[in-house]
């Protein structure tokens, strides 16, 4: 149910992406303060012991030193609290490692990817997001503006979207694999003229067949297959795991069809 | 903007989605609460403050609330008496009722659709009653299970722990019976029995999502409390009140109490009405997901809008 944004470029092409919601936002920022502060920790602890040390022993010559450690500290504060975010989403095709996680990526609202700009603006605005405590300013922003932009998004004029989750389409392996043309054959030869609308509900099915326990998988591929030849469950008596290999036929079936009317559509 | 149709949800997903329907419908959501317990509060606060007027008592000062035979005593007894009881029971019933609303609010805004209060509460007595038979029957046998590990906190008071896990696991087994007892218009048993079953095939992911959800909202509640009671502390440090001593009547009416009160009930009212719904919101998202995940809910619908699903 993911709300779409559907951008109309002036060639007249028809872009659609899913707009990140608050959820997986807030998990992204959760994992990218983690990382932050992993660094910071990891830059200021040595530090400490530095300090320690330098106070007990060596005062005066280490003080000089210890200033401009301290002074890298405060670059290094700075540069990690905003250059974490302004690097990451510039040179990581707009994403931090957070994002990246959660599926998310920031683009300008045109679609186009993030500039530099762009990004220096809706990470500096973080700021301004923060006020008065813990987000609240760029939470309240985001819930209540239709694509769910906060105010650094706003001004900068970007959206964070959802990275399309789409796989390219594995062949279908099918254990043991199936007498195809006998199979076809007991279909009756001919697909029905109404599969095309289904044949989502069947890749789907044969993609995530593993993930289902054995009852529902075996239930669910007998209810898609006598969805498309009805009553074949009774007039075949199908024994346990036969309704999902006929679909796994159905499915390489249609595919084969649907390459052999390629050259046909491009000569029409 | 569109929406495309539903599919198993990740974690991020399952949140997102919760604030999406929840931004779409926060009209209908809001009405539902206004319409069943506004009637509710006002005669809950008419009643406390006929009493508080009628013996003449101070809100503010504890020790006559807990002092045997003080005015506040009698008018709390009578409070419970009288009234307790009744409104108590009646604001459980408004309770279920408002689940099955909102778990209705919730499912239609999930499939892309929007229904408005009026059209929430419809079938809502048998929904509420279901409901109500489905968390007393959960709440008993959570009790029979683990009262006898309650008791063996005798021998060791590190039994807690053994009972607290089974609790709160049973919790999550049931989790989703309600909205499945609003949603597929089920019985209680066998909405119980299902919600078992399906949180079985998925049980670690569930118990992750609930225990997040569970984090997330206490530690924002839990600092949203601390913020809000920062600016009383200092008032009440500064003119040196406590719950012991009565204090001066015209504090109350000092600009700095009256406008830091209406702030910090309106955020945690706010805040606590917004994960009140989210806990709703999760509990139809879960099983959602657990129907895909463990039925290929998804799948079905698909095929059924195409043509027609033989059982």
């Amino acid at each position: 149910m993911v709300e779409q944004l559907t951008i109309r470029t002036p060639e007249n092409v028809r872009l659609q992406y899913g707009i990140a919601g608050l959820g997986s936002r807030f998990f992204a920022l959760c994992v990218d303060t983690l990382i932050q502060n992993i660094l910071l920790v990891a830059f200021t602890t040595p530090y400490h012991q530095f300090k320690l040390e330098s106070l007990a022993k060596i005062p005066e010559r280490i003080d000089g030193l210890s200033g401009l450690y301290l002074s890298l500290i405060a670059i290094f504060l700075f540069l990690i609290s905003f250059g974490y975010f302004i690097f990451f989403e510039l040179f990581w095709n707009g994403q931090t490692p957070g994002k990246k996680i959660f599926g998310l990526k920031v683009r300008r609202l045109q679609g186009h990817p993030l500039d530099f700009f762009g990004a220096l603006l809706r990470n500096i605005l973080r700021v301004v997001d923060m006020l008065p405590f813990l987000y609240l300013a760029g939470l309240i922003t985001a819930f209540f503006h239709p694509s769910g932009r906060r105010i650094g998004d706003i001004v900068a004029g970007t959206i964070v979207i959802r990275e399309s989750r789409r796989k390219l389409p594995t062949p279908l392996r099918l254990s043991p694999e199936p007498d195809e043309d006998e199979r076809r054959r007991q279909l009756g030869g001919v697909l029905p003229l109404h599969i095309e609308g289904k044949m989502q509900a069947i890749r789907e099915f044969l993609r995530r067949r593993g993930k289902f326990p054995p009852s529902a998988r075996e239930r669910l591929a007998r209810t898609l297959l006598n969805n498309i030849f009805p009553g074949i469950e009774e007039r075949k008596n199908l024994v346990s795991g036969e309704a999902e290999i006929y679909l796994g036929v159905i499915h390489r079936w249609y595919e084969q069809e649907r390459l052999e009317r390629i050259p046909e559509l491009g000569q029409q | 903007m569109e929406m495309n149709r539903l599919k198993p949800m990740r974690i991020g997903e399952i949140f997102d989605n919760i604030f999406f329907v929840t931004r779409r419908n926060l009209k209908a959501m809001v009405n539902l609460h206004v319409v069943l317990f506004l009637p509710l509060l006002t005669l809950v606060a008419l009643v406390t403050a006929a009493l508080f007027f009628l013996f003449r008592a101070n809100p503010f000062l504890l020790k006559q609330f807990t002092t045997p035979g003080s005015a506040m005593m009698i008018g709390g007894t009578l409070l419970l008496i009288f009234g307790g009881i009744g409104l108590f029971f009646l604001a459980m019933a408004l309770m279920f009722v408002n689940m099955y609303g909102i778990y209705r609010i919730f499912q239609s805004g999930l499939e892309g659709g929007s229904i408005t209060w009026r059209q929430s509460l419809k079938g809502s007595l048998r929904g509420a009653l279901y409901i109500f038979i489905a968390s007393i029957v959960v709440s008993t046998v959570s009790s029979i299970i683990t009262i006898p590990l309650g008791l063996l906190r005798i021998i060791s008071p590190w039994f807690v722990v053994p009972q607290l896990i089974v609790s709160y696991g049973l919790q999550i087994f049931a989790l989703i019976a309600f909205p499945l007892v609003a949603l597929e218009d089920i019985d209680p048993i066998r909405a119980i029995w299902r919600s078992c079953k399906l949180v079985w095939f998925n049980f670690w992911r569930t118990v992750g999502i609930y225990l997040l959800f569970f984090l997330i909202t206490m530690v924002a509640y839990g600092l949203a409390l601390i913020i809000c009671f920062i600016p009383f502390i200092v008032l009440f440090t500064v003119n040196d009140i406590s719950l012991h001593s009565a204090p001066d009547w015209t504090i109350f009416l000092d600009p700095w109490f009256i406008v830091t009160s209406i702030v910090a009930v309106i955020i945690l009212f706010s805040l606590g009405f917004v994960f009140f719904m989210a806990g709703f919101g999760l509990q139809v998202m879960l099983m959602n997901d657990l129907r895909m995940r463990s039925e290929g809910y998804d799948l079905l619908t698909e095929v059924h809008e195409e043509g027609t699903v033989h059982h």
